[in-house]
């Protein structure tokens, strides 16, 4: 193709000017983390300040009703999360796959469902991953081990990937037959 | 002591919580009834201080059983007249009791300040 001499941009300024353009790009994307995080940052300082409220609150109380007992009030528990109550994940996860079954779901959707009817928020992908790992997919696993869940591999996208489906009880091949019998006998009492 | 296990005795320790914040307010309201006497020599000096205790527990209290039970309607806990089991028999008389608790109000405001 020929090019003319006006419209043909120098290497160096073409280079020049895409890469003003990729640092602009990056700066846009880095201003809008940093939006993020001084909203996280100021939810967090919120968070910190009630707790520390709680906190001295809890100690004065206990100084008020304890009599004489000597406790360790530097040690710390990390306590799971209260979510609708006691049970709450495992209710969800076996009234919602029970009403989808036999379709199965990937564990991170069916995580995303949950928090969205829980009303769960996390401030950092790390807190989610966590809760994930540690919470979600170990109560799936537990299903899985009890016999309410189980786990199908299905093709998605160009590739297998593991799904969660509510585990139906099994028909044996002879209860099968029996049916399809059954079934066509019907058709030939049929007037 | 397991401290996660505390977290679901619930019920043992609520009934403690409001006992001890109705003793409270049972406390607050014979301390605010002396300052509220009048005459310059019957209100001690340390009931102001002790008043000021009070208000500061009974906060304490109250964020504690909001913590509890967000439900629970803190401000609807009445004064108890039990709190003055911890000084003596029961029936003392008011001017037994001001004595006894003055002589407590003094040798706590003693303990707190030697131990600073």
């Amino acid at each position: 193709m020929r090019q003319t001499a006006q419209t043909k941009t120098p290497a160096t300024e073409k280079w020049l000017l895409n890469e003003i353009a990729r640092i602009k790009g990056e700066q846009a994307k880095l201003d809008t983390q940093r939006d993020v995080l001084k909203e996280q940052l100021a939810h967090i300082e919120a968070l910190r300040k009630e707790h520390t409220r709680m906190l001295q609150a809890l100690k004065a109380t206990l100084t008020v009703v304890s009599k004489g007992t000597t406790v360790e009030l530097s040690r710390v528990v990390r306590a799971h999360r209260e979510i609708g109550g006691r049970g709450a994940l495992v209710d969800w996860l076996k009234a919602h796959l029970e009403g989808m079954s036999p379709k199965s779901l990937s564990a991170e959707i069916l995580m995303d469902r949950f928090c969205e009817s829980a009303r769960m928020r996390f401030w950092t992908d790390a807190e989610r991953d966590e809760y994930f790992n540690n919470t979600f997919r170990s109560q799936l696993r537990r299903l899985k081990r009890q016999g309410v869940l189980e786990q199908v591999e299905v093709y998605v996208g160009g590739r297998y990937r593991s799904q969660w489906r509510w585990r139906s009880a099994t028909v044996t091949l002879a209860q099968l037959r029996e049916k399809a019998d059954l079934a066509a006998e019907r058709e030939q009492t049929w007037p | 002591m397991a401290l996660t296990m505390t977290r679901t005795r619930t019920q043992t320790a609520l009934i403690q919580l409001v006992e001890t914040l109705a003793n409270l307010k049972g406390e607050l309201a014979f301390v605010e009834e002396w300052l509220a006497e009048p005459g310059e020599h019957n209100a001690p000096a340390e009931l102001a201080a002790r008043r000021q205790v009070l208000l500061e527990q009974l906060a304490a209290l109250e964020t504690t059983l909001r913590l509890f039970d967000p439900e629970l309607e803190v401000s609807g806990v009445a004064a108890s007249e039990g709190w003055p089991r911890a000084f003596g028999r029961k029936g003392l008389s008011t001017n037994a009791l001001r004595r006894r608790y003055l002589q407590k109000a003094a040798s706590d405001a003693s303990t707190v300040t030697g131990t600073r």
